[in-house]
């Protein structure tokens, strides 16, 4: 992933995305031009109905774009079948939902496994284990491993969320408001996880309604009306690590504020 | 992906639910279970048949009074007043292929010995009948012609009257009495083994017939006359020959059918075969019925399943399921549930086979093809019935599937 920086990994062209027919068609995107290039952490922006939404679905290649070209790491995702897309999705995308969209009732090393069970290529099971441990070291939950999500805190679920989409070395993250559920601290937490992955040379793409998590992004983008009104690079990005130390020194207690047992 | 993993996860799906799954696989349950035990018994049941057939005795020809029916003749009846001692002497004595000629007559009788007693079963029979039905004794001697001829009151017993009435004791040369009527033990018969049909058979006293049909049952006419022929290729010359004498000794005249039935022990046997084979009919039927029930609410807790699990569809598609790997899912569950829920029914019915086998002293014969079916088909409902909730599951859409609450 740290490899050849700059490279285009999204090449939106001209992408548009109509929903209905006939009289009732609602054009959601219309004409979206974006490129995303490797080590990017971006954010994108926009009110609900903006397009925002079908922009990550076809990001994601949950959605096939309308008229337009994407080219994700190269592969024109318009004219792939439904299971290619779900090839692309499982090799190329890391997903992290709002939600956190765990399985319930299956340990966290098993929900990180999930993705390389559905792997092209076959994975040994010894190979599956380590690599989703790894996986789960990488965003600091190596010691709950055994732990099922209804015993994990929400930012503790995201952690697994997040090491399940990076467990089959992806293209990029594609994050859906994924401090969405969270508190303010454990907002910080995750967001802070982001820029270090992002550090480390991974693509991040975060949809957001928030505008201060955009702040800890390289560029925001964003739409209204199915178009992208604004793309700029962020001026004077803040380090989600720093906000945090500072929310802790603001709230001595500290209290127990990212440790609630029960989430979503 | 490997199928290991779909098998586990499949398994651990039902695992979750092990409630819920039990209940649904509780009619493939019940009617492998059924199946297995109706089967079994009937099994046995036909095994005792055909065992009773063949002991029948070596070309033997039946003659029944009254005409063929439809769907078989009544054996056990004695329906009509057609047969005489006298034809079954007249087919003896005329007849050149024919050995051995018994005309019976059977009552139902308290036995009277010491002070105890037992309802059992009187047969009238003549000398030749255990010859004919190459039925051997295990102690003393058959009654003879004279026997017959002077109407003594002796009699053979089965083993299931020695039980009874004299404990196992040598009952040889004792007296019992039937209604009054002394009767002296000259010879016991063999045993045909503890079994259903086994002790029936050997619930028995045999009497020369003219005692039979004079002293105890006070009947003139035979309900059955047994008829050895002397070689199996005589067998159909015998017959017709039969026919043609009863037929003379009737006076009927051309136009008028038969007033009796000549049968020989293949047909018995045909008819015992066919009984077997409605029987047969009879449970599958009852088994397609279950297996259907049991199969579609397997498909209704697969489609509940499916509902309850979309948000999990939507994950698995959006991380790279593809639809087949979604059906595979959901089709392994669907027949891992009917499988287990088949293995369940089958040990159930042996365990009930053996339990019924045991008290009420059955013969059971475990069929290991009915087993086998058994199993086949319920992993075929599972298939079939799995299918639609699985090719569902498949289609889903991941958008709507994951934004589904």
């Amino acid at each position: 992933m740290t490899d050849q920086a700059g490279e285009a990994v999204v090449a939106l062209e001209g992408v548009h995305k109509t929903y209905g027919s006939g009289g009732s068609r609602v054009a959601a995107l219309r004409g979206v031009d974006l490129m995303i290039r490797r080590g990017e952490m971006l954010a994108v922006m926009g009110p609900s109905g903006s397009g925002k939404s079908t922009l990550m679905n076809i990001l994601g290649c949950l959605d096939r774009p309308g008229p337009g070209r994407y080219l994700l790491d190269g592969v024109d995702v318009a004219r792939l079948s439904r299971d290619k897309r779900a090839d692309l999705r499982n090799r190329k995308l890391g997903f992290v939902f709002q939600d956190f969209h765990l399985l319930s009732r299956t340990s966290a090393l098993e929900n990180v496994e999930m993705p390389m069970l559905y792997h092209p290529d076959r994975i040994t099971r010894r190979e599956l284990r380590r690599r989703a441990e790894e996986a789960l070291e990488r965003v600091g939950l190596a010691d709950r491993a055994r732990h099922h999500p209804n015993q994990l805190s929400g930012g503790q679920q995201q952690r697994v969320a997040i090491a399940r989409a990076l467990v089959n070395n992806p293209a990029f993250l594609l994050a859906d408001e994924p401090t969405g559920n969270l508190d303010t601290r454990t907002s910080f937490e995750i967001m802070d996880l982001f820029q270090e992955l992002n550090k480390e040379g991974l693509t991040v793409i975060l949809v957001t309604h928030e505008p201060e998590m955009s702040r800890f992004c390289s560029r925001v983008v964003v739409l209204r009306d199915g178009r992208v009104v604004r793309d700029e690079p962020v001026a004077g990005r803040q380090s989600a690590k720093e906000l945090r130390d500072a929310f802790d020194r603001e709230h001595p207690v500290g209290e127990t504020l990212s440790e609630p047992s029960e989430a979503s | 992906m490997k199928f290991l993993i779909v098998f586990r996860i499949a398994l651990r799906a039902i695992g979750r639910n092990l409630m819920r799954s039990l209940l649904t696989a509780l009619g493939i349950i019940i009617g492998v279970g059924a199946v297995i035990t109706m089967v079994s018994l009937g099994e046995g049941a036909r095994a005792e048949v055909e065992e009773q057939v063949s002991r029948l005795g070596q070309n033997v020809v039946l003659v029944f009074p009254g005409a063929r029916q439809l769907g078989g003749v009544s054996i056990g009846g004695g329906s009509a007043n057609t047969l005489t001692v006298e034809d079954a002497r007249a087919i003896r004595e005329e007849i050149p292929e024919v050995v051995a000629a018994s005309p019976e007559v059977r009552s139902q009788r308290q036995v009277v010995y010491g002070n105890r007693n037992w309802f059992t079963r009187i047969y009238g029979q003549s000398a030749d009948y255990l010859q004919i039905r190459q039925w051997p004794l295990e102690a003393g001697r058959m009654f003879d012609e004279e026997d017959v001829a002077l109407a003594r009151q002796v009699c053979v017993v089965g083993q299931t009257i020695v039980d009874e009435l004299f404990e196992g004791t040598d009952p040889v040369g004792e007296t019992i009495r039937v209604r009054g009527l002394p009767l002296t033990v000259i010879g016991v018969l063999s045993s045909k083994g503890m079994s259903l049909m086994g002790s029936v058979q050997d619930d028995i006293i045999i009497v020369p017939y003219t005692t039979g049909f004079q002293r105890i049952s006070g009947r003139s006419h035979a309900m059955v006359i047994n008829v050895q022929v002397y070689d199996a290729d005589a067998m159909d010359i015998a017959r017709l020959k039969i026919t043609d004498l009863l037929r003379e000794r009737h006076r009927l005249a051309p136009d008028q059918d038969d007033d009796f039935t000549v049968q020989t022990q293949e047909e018995v046997a045909a008819m015992a075969t066919e009984t077997s084979r409605v029987m047969t009919a009879l449970l599958a039927s009852i088994a397609g019925v279950s297996m259907l029930v049991g199969g579609i609410g397997i498909m209704n807790i697969m489609l509940v399943s499916v509902t309850e699990r979309t948000r999990e569809i939507g994950i698995r598609m959006a991380v790279g399921a593809h639809g087949k790997h979604i059906l595979l899912q959901f089709l392994t569950e669907a027949v891992l549930l009917s499988v287990l829920g088949g293995l369940l029914g089958i040990l159930s019915g042996v365990a009930a086979t053996n339990v019924i086998a045991h008290y009420a002293g059955w013969p059971a014969a475990l069929s290991e093809q009915a087993v086998v079916l058994a199993f086949t088909i319920s992993a075929a409902v599972g298939i079939t019935f799995g299918f639609f909730p699985a090719l569902k599951a498949s289609r889903l859409d991941p958008i709507d599937a994951l934004r589904h609450e």
